[in-house]
């Protein structure tokens, strides 16, 4: 067992620094046949894909690297989450997290490696996808009682739907409920501080250390 | 002095009358349909907006406003766009998610959606518009399943129909002879710019570095149909355009989006080999189109054979004017840069958007290589003040 178990974590740490979806997948589905601790197994991930964010954060890696870390990592998760629940334990989550890019903007890659990194770096992470109402911001907030709400929009003509989104948590009356983080190619550090939210980086590893620093957990 | 004979001047390097201006001669240096709208009320124009591109929603620019703002360059629109709409079939009416009325082809059919969004669908692609959207993006691309060489070999990328051939040949002479302005034509293709939406943005960023064979086998069949339809270009429509534009995104905001050696091997090869055809079998000059931060892969482009870079996206990293000027001016016509799209032309006020194109256009006009054009097609946030302000800028400034 220890040897299997080394080197299956040992292939769920290849597989994120290789970008090997089919490697992460197999090997988390082995983890779990195995009885391996999924809590062990998306730690080893995680401390993967956290070296690759921060080289990627230096200048050393580069786009494709950081699609392929967090493709290979999303590859896994799903299967150790659901192990997770099933054994009732609890990942002791740094912070709940509700992302989404806004409404009428399509564009996904950068919110989806966010949401990769931070549940990497342990937070609870609810990613409602792209073209997102603000509504539907306000619900899933509510609903899973985030303290963390990260908006994406990757063009001029959307970002100043982040604003509404800010307005209408507002209007709803649980603007104080949460830190909001915003980002996304056409996002600027002076834009954010127009619109109200607590605070923009301009890169996926650069975000989880805003989100960390946002709750006090940095 | 002609518009073309300034072009030519500025393009070898040498000052003219004045600076050249583009606006609507290329689809990167267009307006969209919203501002478009509101700098015809803003002067009084009464005219309807009509739709040259449904799938980014920009325009035909009228002879009015052309006239009003001195562009030298004119395009020679493909039969289709980039929807695949016809661009023959006549105008309708239709109004745009956002409220901007146009005139708009025909041939343009898309299918609305109970949440008030559009869906086009054509040759395999899922295209999306969202009902508070500016334009169609790629939902579904067409080759997300190719993953080897072979795959690739059966892949079907046309040429050039006769029927498009007509249409570009009747064009162009007409073009050469009712105007004196530069033509240049976007019928060719490109390379990153095509080969991401053939598999899906993402799964490109992945294979250029996971999957290469495919990628280079990709690449080698895309290069073969762009030579292939130079080849086409030259004999249908000869010396009557005098320029090509190929897309080819390698930058982000923050830097290239790849590292600069993937691009070394991955792409510049193919760019080198499609400029010596180029080179070879006509007089065309190739308009080299990157978006983001491109400053880590200029030399290597140089090397490749490119001269005319656009769009010049100043705002991102290491693309201020001053440097790319001192470090690059011998080499490279900056076609656009002329200011920042992303933090002044849509956001600050009409004085700081004129007092920015005044100091680029300073900087990047020196010897010539300069064609006055704002970085990427202007978008539907700007005020119709902001994109006069700054057209009267190159107008009022752009003296030699």
């Amino acid at each position: 067992m220890n040897d299997e178990k080394t080197t299956i974590l040992e292939n769920l740490r290849k597989a994120i620094q290789t970008y090997d979806n089919n490697l992460a997948l197999e090997s988390a589905k082995k983890a779990v046949e195995l009885g391996i601790d999924p809590l062990e197994a998306l730690d080893v991930m995680t401390v993967a894909i956290r070296e690759i964010g921060d080289a990627f954060g230096r200048g050393e890696l580069w786009l494709p690297d950081l699609v392929g870390a967090s493709d290979a990592m999303q590859s896994a998760v799903p299967i150790l989450e659901e192990e997770i629940k099933r054994r009732g334990e609890n990942r002791e989550a740094l912070g709940i997290v509700v992302v989404g890019t806004v409404f009428g903007d399509i564009h996904s890659i950068g919110k989806t490696m966010v949401s990769t990194l931070l549940t990497a770096a342990g937070f609870e992470v609810h990613d409602l996808g792209v073209n997102v109402h603000a509504k539907k911001f306000v619900d899933a907030i509510k609903e899973y009682n985030a303290n963390i709400l990260a908006m994406s929009a990757l063009m001029t003509t959307t970002c100043v739907e982040q604003e509404n989104v800010i307005k209408t948590l507002i209007n709803e009356g649980i603007r104080d409920r949460v830190k909001i983080m915003v980002g996304g190619a056409a996002v600027t550090e002076e834009f954010a501080e127009t619109i109200g939210a607590d605070g923009y980086d301009s890169t996926a590893p650069g975000a989880v250390e805003l989100a960390k620093k946002l709750i006090g957990a940095s | 002095m002609t518009s073309r004979e300034r072009i030519l001047n500025i393009i070898n390097h040498k000052e003219a009358d004045r600076v050249p201006v583009d606006l609507g001669g290329t689809a990167t240096t267009t307006i969209l349909a919203k501002p478009y709208y509101g700098l015809l009320k803003l002067l009084n124009i009464d005219k309807p907006v009509r739709i040259a591109d449904a799938m980014q929603m920009w325009v035909y620019v009228d002879d009015e406003i052309s006239d009003m703002f001195h562009t030298d360059v004119v395009a020679l629109w493909p039969l289709y766009d980039f929807l695949g709409v016809r661009r023959d079939a006549g105008f309708k009416d239709w109004v745009t998610p956002t409220g901007t009325p146009v005139k708009i082809s025909k041939d343009f059919n898309p299918k609305k959606q109970e949440d008030g969004s559009y869906i086009y669908e054509v040759g395999g692609y899922v295209y999306k518009l969202p009902s508070y959207g500016y334009y169609f993006d790629v939902v579904k691309p067409a080759y997300a399943w190719v993953e080897t060489p072979e795959d690739v070999e059966k892949i079907d990328y046309p040429i050039m129909s006769d029927e498009e051939k007509a249409w570009l040949k009747k064009n162009a002479e007409k073009l050469r002879k009712e105007s004196d302005k530069f033509i240049v034509t976007d019928i060719v293709g490109g390379w990153c710019d095509i080969a991401g939406p053939m598999l899906g943005n993402e799964k490109f960023y992945m294979d250029i570095i996971m999957n290469k064979p495919m990628i280079h086998a990709l690449f080698r069949k895309l290069n073969d149909v762009w030579m292939a339809r130079i080849d086409a270009l030259v004999e249908t429509v000869g010396d009557k355009i005098d320029a090509v534009i190929m897309y080819n995104d390698l930058g982000s905001n923050m830097g290239g989006l790849y590292k600069t050696e993937t691009v070394r091997e991955m792409v510049i090869p193919y760019i080198k080999e499609f400029y010596d055809h180029v080179n070879k079998v006509s007089n065309y000059h190739i308009i080299f189109h990157s978006c983001g931060s491109v400053y880590q892969y200029l030399p290597d482009l140089i090397d490749a054979g490119v001269r005319i870079l656009n769009p010049v996206q100043v705002g991102t990293k290491n693309m201020e004017p001053e440097k790319l000027k001192k470090e690059f001016g011998k080499d490279l016509v900056f076609w656009g840069g002329a200011v920042d799209p992303q933090h002044v032309l849509a956001f600050k006020s009409s004085e700081e958007v004129s007092e920015q194109a005044k100091r680029h256009m300073e900087i990047f006009m020196k010897d010539g290589g300069f064609v006055f054009t704002q970085p990427h097609n202007i978008q539907s946030n700007v005020p119709p003040e902001n994109v006069l302000a700054l057209y009267e800028t190159a107008v009022k400034y752009g003296k030699y």
